[in-house]
């Protein structure tokens, strides 16, 4: 984990009444960060189908009706960064954002599991991350 | 058993009242929560999930927050401000911490007051001001989770936008928290100062908060 990974979690946890009434579930960022590194890793070997697997259900979608593809194929045509080199993972509640230096992922949690709703992202300062995949 | 139930019946009803609230708030915040979660396409979560999490935490938080701020406000302002015919307020000539007798501590005590009021020194010193200090402590807790869990749902929304998240020390220089916490106080002290205007031309048959339905408006600190 990162610095500002364990700072946040740090701060979330060392007040007990917040982790009672806000939820402090360690591991979360262990989940989050393994998903997104899966994801990553499915598209460099190009197995399509393990990367949609980790696609939230509307991402799925999304991508679909944008390439008239099935999610297996549409989904080896995007530019997607490398899992190595990770720069920090950040959780809040139902919600995940793993940096690597040469990706940006945000991530949700459905039915317990963390699947990818955002990825192949680019900052843009002051404004929402611009994703070539994304729920929209 | 029925003695202890008339006799305790005013902290029996708030504490019920309380729960049903807290009971209901967290089913329509669940609720909410998972309506915002499938306009967004993410998941839903269940009751427990919800009640452990953040969004419940600052909703609840928040108020509580400002509820014993008020009270803690209240109690520090009515040792000194006055308002003129009001059952809220002190009598006129007796502004501030009043002598060791009018507030029976020390040798002014009787044989039925607190020990801590008898013994005199820093026990009598803190003791004296012991509701401030609690109200007040509990005030700064529930800030302070407010401000954390606040910042928590604040981020996860950020999240689900594809925002980076921000750090606690910007998150409480920022607009969200001034404007979760000064909703709520400006809805406190007006209800507070309200209270304590109205009571002065206003009763309430049988309430300790009224003064006697015939006591005149010009008569200052007199509760029914």
């Amino acid at each position: 984990m990162t610095r500002t990974g364990r700072r946040v979690r740090a701060s979330l946890c060392c007040v007990l009444a917040t982790c009672v009434l806000g939820g402090c579930s360690a591991g979360d960022d262990t989940a989050a960060r393994s998903v997104a590194e899966q994801f990553l890793d499915a598209g460099a070997q190009r197995q399509g189908a393990q990367a949609c697997s980790l696609l939230a259900p509307a991402a799925v979608r999304e991508l679909e009706d944008a390439s008239g593809a099935a999610c297996e194929q549409a989904i080896l045509e995007e530019d997607l960064g490398a899992a190595s080199g990770i720069l920090d993972v950040q959780v809040f509640d139902t919600m995940a954002q793993v940096r690597f230096e040469t990706d940006t992922m945000f991530l949700s949690r459905f039915d317990g599991e963390w699947l990818v709703i955002a990825a192949a992202c680019a900052p843009r300062p002051g404004h929402p991350y611009d994703c070539d995949i994304q729920v929209s | 058993m029925r003695t202890f139930v008339r006799h305790n019946s005013l902290s029996l009803f708030f504490g019920c009242i309380f729960l049903v609230s807290l009971v209901g708030q967290s089913f329509a915040g669940w609720a909410q929560f998972n309506a915002l979660q499938v306009a967004e396409h993410l998941d839903t979560i269940n009751w427990t999930a919800y009640v452990s999490s953040s969004d419940f935490a600052v909703d609840v938080s928040e108020n509580w927050q400002s509820e014993f701020l008020q009270f803690w406000v209240y109690l520090m302002a009515t040792v000194w401000l006055l308002q003129k015919g009001s059952p809220e307020s002190k009598e006129l000539d007796k502004a501030g911490l009043e002598s060791d007798e009018d507030q029976k501590v020390g040798s002014h005590a009787e044989p039925d007051s607190p020990q801590w009021a008898r013994v005199g020194g820093w026990r009598t010193r803190i003791y004296s001001s012991s509701l401030a200090l609690v109200m007040g402590a509990i005030f700064l807790a529930s800030w302070l989770v407010q401000s954390i869990a606040g910042w928590a749902a604040f981020n996860e929304t950020r999240l689900q936008q594809l925002q980076d998240p921000l750090s606690w020390t910007s998150y409480v220089r920022g607009a969200d928290f001034w404007a979760r916490t000064l909703q709520n106080w400006q809805s406190e002290f007006l209800a507070v100062g309200t209270m304590a205007v109205l009571a002065v031309y206003l009763r309430q048959r049988g309430s300790s908060q009224s003064k006697p339905v015939g006591e005149p408006h010009g008569a200052t600190g007199v509760e029914g």
